[in-house]
């Protein structure tokens, strides 16, 4: 087992460099699980935008009124101080729109002249300010109407109010939604996020790990003393797989270890052991890719390079960073040939496991199967690779 | 002499790729990446877009002539339409078109109106405020007409008369656009990776790391004009990394970073400097072998550019919000936010800022090499 | 003097790299610094160009107290390390007229310099090649012209031939002799005996840090009790039997035997082996092989130290 033991040697020695790419991984964890809200629910709900609502006329009626419809049917942001605040708010999408209710809004509202107006802060033509122009113009319609068409006297507080309850009343009134049966969710768990990103990090780590393996051993002085070694070449070949597999199976426990136990909290269902399925599977086919960049390339920068390139570059494609339906018809087209888009429609396609039977499982069994393809051509390849190599090698 | 000494290392400069590769080339594919992925997220997530809608309306029911003809009306406040309305003749078509995702929804329209949608997203939400709002808009009417039945004839004055209510206050200079971080944070690290020439330079100028530092410093050269002649032209070629970067940015992919070109590259200038300081004071301080030094640059360029939102731009508002400080004590962040104020803000305070920080924290490095470079016998080579 | 070092003590930790050193330098010859890996040659080269600090002792380079700040001084020297330090990025010639710009600012002027250095050491074939194109030889020759392309008062050769084929060693060699004869003071470092013997006008023999002897290596060589070293190969008899009655002959310093020969030294000034063959003859023994050798820095080591220079 003398080649065994050198590759875990090698490994160790190189420890601190593939430790980057798993800190950054549970850093990203640490705070993606402090990020994690989302929920789901089995009606049909409205979509809420975030707005931040000042209101500089607050002790009359109408604005206050107003202003309580707006919390109450947005996300209410927490207003802040200063105009770079609110940039940096917008800009930031902590909050869609910033609504300022200057002074004396509802007196002139009042005065039907209309002159003293809303103060918005928006990215014009965005969903954002589509959503919250049509709630603004809802309840302000309807005011109108009341308010012009009954007389009341500006200064007659409990006419307005009456006048405001029954705009709040008519705001009640809602239309009848039939909601597609059998589009239940439950509460999003963050395990599918983090298994995700995790392809990231295991692609990063496999790819450096290996390429130092593969240099050792196909380094030529190294390789020919091995070849007139008493070890049996075959018996060589089988520990070299052996020492890879054994650390490439090392990460992806390690990170499916922090995984989970990031995940425990969401709880442990059934289809977060068909996701860690997934990722074995996917650490295999990473290990396959790895072992051709290995062989292809042999200077250490050019290796890190391309370890970055191919890890940053396939997880920015296939959908890891960004959602795959938020892009272009091109890149999805190009992402099919990534092994790392097949990886992430499975744990798609998981996530939403809420029955087993085997039409379920069918297409994450596909997804899965494409992965292991994957592997078998890219073992294809290192195996020509390594002969043409070896043919023009002493 | 420091010019000649400028020349050659400009040379050598430029001729080392494996530099190069990370400080100009990783960068340049990561910006190809992001122009692919990003600029589809903005029109798929933050920009409206009209919405497809169906209308069907049963023949048993007599009809509100209004609704149709303000359902294909409605516009926001940009003045694009609201809905784009197919009107089906069977329950059987609509449905067919809503399962077909070619509407977000639609309209059955009889004595009482009933939504059919396919999920609930942001464009069911918009079909059904509306339909709320004409509902609520009719019953007020008939709520007013039946307390005062003349009124009614002010209502459609009252309607004709469209009004405003809402007047545009934003301050900021530029269309606030989130996928910018992004950007920002590729620049950042960019600017980061200058680290790797600033401790290449040092490298070559101290005896006791490399033998051509050896054989150049018992040469007649004082050992400042190695630095600066050293630091002068790495911190040239490192600028004109960046300048690709941002031509690149600017010219190929189309990511609109401001119009205030001096800002924009002053602040790339002091960014550069940061990053090659950086680099320096690993070079220069830390006690140990090549290996390691890259090692912590490489870390510390990667968590900052992390922090700094290179991977999701969330983890940059969430540490700021969390941590105000680290908008300017992070390095990668301060970066990046230099060049958010460009883009973003009318007032220069908070560029200024920044700059002063990244000039005043690059002097402070330098400050701090300069001290340990003026050192120069060594226990041992 | 062109260098003088006096009382020099250096130590890493310890370990005593340099033990009181004293050297001399004069002016136009070729200073030899000899001694095993590890005995301090670098360590003292280092020391005296200010690289290194040292714990005690002075050091004066043409006349003068050498500083790391001593540019004056630094103009004049040229060193040639003893690993490669040449410019990854930079051809042959750029190399070369980088590192004379650090001595020399006229453009002109330079350029002669590298073309003269660039011929010094047969490198015209080579002048737009990067050094990683370059083999060992080359390489080498290429850190030579890098030392030297200033024409230097004095010039510090590391080591230069470690690692170089024979071919290449020569014409090193040869050019440093050249060198010398066009003014230049050499001090060369090495520990191949032979080379320093072949070229060094003046050599000093250093040992764990200490000088164990100093002169030309005529002096050297008297400095022993060894005349000659004669060999005998026996074909008949046994040439243990032989050792005492060998031993007991006049001006037979010693008498060792290995395997089927007699390993003979006689003192010095007398001729041995005339007398040696006579007694042989005389007791009928069969010789094969028969030869004499001049005594070589190398026993000149062995008889102070006790080992053999060529084995460390």
């Amino acid at each position: 087992m003398q080649v065994f033991k050198v590759i875990i040697k090698t490994i160790r020695k190189n420890l601190h460099v593939l430790s980057i790419y798993l800190v950054v991984f549970v850093f990203f964890l640490i705070l993606m699980s402090s990020l994690q809200t989302s929920e789901g629910s089995t009606t049909f709900s409205e979509v809420k935008r975030s707005v931040m609502i000042i209101n500089k006329d607050s002790g009359n009626v109408i604005a206050d009124a107003f202003a309580d419809f707006m919390k109450k049917s947005s996300i209410p942001i927490a207003p802040v101080e200063t105009e770079e605040e609110m940039l940096d708010a917008l800009f930031n999408e902590e909050a869609d729109y910033i609504l300022v209710i200057p002074e004396g809004f509802s007196k002139d509202f009042l005065s039907g002249s209309h002159t003293v107006q809303l103060e918005q802060q928006s990215v014009a033509g965005s969903r954002g300010a589509v959503w919250t122009d049509m709630k603004i113009r809802k309840y302000l319609d309807l005011l109108r109407l009341y308010t012009e068409l009954s007389d009341v006297d500006a200064n007659d507080t409990e006419a307005i109010a009456k006048l405001s309850a029954q705009v709040e009343t008519q705001m009640n009134k809602e239309t009848k939604v039939v909601y597609p049966t059998g589009v239940q969710k439950e509460k999003e768990s963050s395990v599918p996020y983090f298994s995700k990103f995790m392809a990231y990090s295991l692609m990063a780590i496999t790819i450096l790990g290996v390429g130092t393996i593969l240099k050792l051993f196909t380094g030529r002085d190294f390789k020919n003393r091995l070849r007139c070694s008493p070890e049996k070449t075959s018996s060589v070949n089988l520990q070299l797989v052996l020492g890879n597999l054994c650390f490439a199976f090392t990460a992806w426990a390690v990170m499916t270890l922090v995984c989970l136990s990031f995940g425990l909290k969401d709880g442990l269902k059934l289809w977060v052991w068909v996701l860690v399925l997934n990722s074995l599977v996917f650490m295999i086919t990473t290990l396959c890719m790895s072992v051709v960049i290995g062989l292809v390339v042999k200077n250490e920068n050019v290796r890190t390079f391309v370890a970055n390139v191919v890890a940053l570059g396939s997880s920015f494609l296939s959908g890891i960073f960004v959602p795959i339906e938020f892009q272009s018809e091109t890149v999805r087209k190009i992402a099919g040939f990534i092994p790392a888009f097949w990886y992430v429609k499975a744990v798609e396609e998981a996530k939403n496991l809420t029955s087993y039977a085997w039409s379920d499982i069918q297409p994450i069994a596909a997804y899965m199967a494409i992965q292991l393809g994957f592997g078998v051509a890219f073992i294809c390849v290192a195996m020509a690779v390594s002969r043409e190599k070896s043919r023009h090698s002493i | 002499m420091f010019w000649n000494i400028f020349g050659y290392r400009m040379k050598s400069n430029v001729r080392d790729f494996s530099t190069l590769f990370w400080t100009l080339a990783f960068p340049l594919f990561l910006a190809t990446f992001f122009g692919l992925v990003f600029p589809n997220i903005t029109s798929s997530t933050v920009t409206f877009e009209t919405v497809n809608v169906g209308f069907y309306e049963n023949s048993a029911y007599g009809g509100d002539p209004y609704l149709l003809e303000s359902l294909k009306s409605a516009k926001q406040s940009e003045g694009i339409d609201l809905f784009h309305v197919t009107v089906f003749e069977s329950i059987e078509a609509s449905e067919e078109a809503l399962n077909n995702q070619e509407i977000s929804g639609y309209a059955e329209v009889a004595e009482e109106v009933v939504l059919h949608m396919q999920g609930s997203g942001f464009n069911q939400t918009i079909i059904k405020s509306f339909f709320d709002q004409y509902a609520q808009i009719s019953s007020a009417i008939r709520d007013v007409a039946r307390d005062n039945p003349a009124a009614l004839e002010e209502v459609s004055a009252l309607f004709e008369k469209e009004v405003n209510y809402t007047t545009s206050t934003f301050a900021g200079r530029d269309k606030p656009d989130s996928i910018l971080v992004y950007f920002y944070s590729l620049i950042a690290m960019t600017c980061l990776y200058g680290a790797f020439q600033g401790q290449k330079e040092i490298m070559n100028i101290q005896a006791n790391q490399s033998q051509l530092a050896a054989r150049q410093n018992v040469s007649p050269v004082p050992k400042l004009k190695l630095f600066g002649s050293s630091i002068l032209s790495v911190t040239l070629v490192q600028y004109l990394s960046i300048l690709i970067l941002l031509a690149y940015l600017v010219f190929v992919l189309r990511i609109n970073i401001g119009d205030r070109i001096g800002m924009i590259l002053a602040a790339a200038f002091a960014g550069c400097c940061l990053g090659i300081s950086f680099g320096a004071l690993v070079g220069a301080v830390v006690k140990a072998g090549e290996g390691i030094k890259v090692a912590i640059i490489i870390s510390f360029s990667m968590i900052l550019s992390f922090l700094s939102g290179m991977m999701q731009s969330s983890v940059k508002v969430a540490i700021e919000k969390a941590v105000p400080v680290f908008k300017y004590a992070l390095p990668g962040n301060l970066i990046a936010n230099t060049f958010y104020a460009i883009y973003y803000f009318n007032s220069n305070e908070r560029f200024y800022f920044g700059m002063a920080l990244m000039i005043g924290i690059s002097i402070f490095f330098y400050t701090i090499v300069i001290l340990v470079l003026r050192r120069q016998k060594y226990a041992s080579i | 003097m062109v260098v003088k070092v006096s009382n020099l003590v250096k130590r890493y930790g310890d370990l005593i790299a340099l033990d009181h050193l004293d050297l001399e330098v004069r002016e136009g010859e070729i200073f030899g610094l000899l001694g095993p890996n590890g005995s301090g040659k670098t360590t003292a080269i280092n020391c005296i160009l200010s690289l290194l600090s040292f714990d005690k002792g002075d050091i004066e380079v043409f006349g003068e107290k050498m500083t790391p700040s001593s540019y004056h001084l630094k103009r004049d020297i040229g060193i040639v390390m003893q690993n490669v330090a040449v410019v990854e990025e930079l051809t042959v010639v750029e190399n070369i007229d980088f590192f004379c710009g650090l001595y020399v600012s006229d453009k002109d002027e330079r350029k002669k310099l590298v073309n003269e250095a660039i011929e010094f050491v047969g490198l015209s074939d080579f002048r737009k090649f990067y050094p990683k194109k370059l083999s060992g030889g080359l390489l080498r020759r290429l850190n030579i012209a890098c030392g030297i392309a200033h024409k230097p008062k004095l010039i510090i050769l590391d080591e230069p031939t470690v690692a170089v084929d024979p071919q290449s060693r020569n014409s090193i060699l040869e050019g440093i002799v050249r060198l010398n004869k066009e003014g230049a003071t050499v001090i060369y470092t090495s520990h191949y005996m032979e080379e320093v013997e072949q070229i060094c006008s003046r050599i000093c023999i250093l040992d764990k840090g200490k000088i164990i002897a100093q002169g030309t290596k005529e002096e050297l060589k008297g400095m022993i009790r060894i005349g000659e070293k004669i060999t005998v190969e026996f074909l008949s008899g046994r040439p243990e039997d032989a050792v005492e009655w060998v031993g007991a002959m006049p001006h037979v310093a010693s008498v060792e035997c290995k395997e089927n020969r007699l390993l003979i030294k006689t003192e010095v000034g007398k001729n041995g082996l005339g007398e040696i063959l006579a007694q042989l003859k005389k007791r009928d023994i069969q010789t094969g092989l028969i030869y004499c050798e001049l005594p070589t820095l190398n026993d000149v080591f062995l008889e102070i130290t006790g080992k053999e220079l060529r084995d460390l």
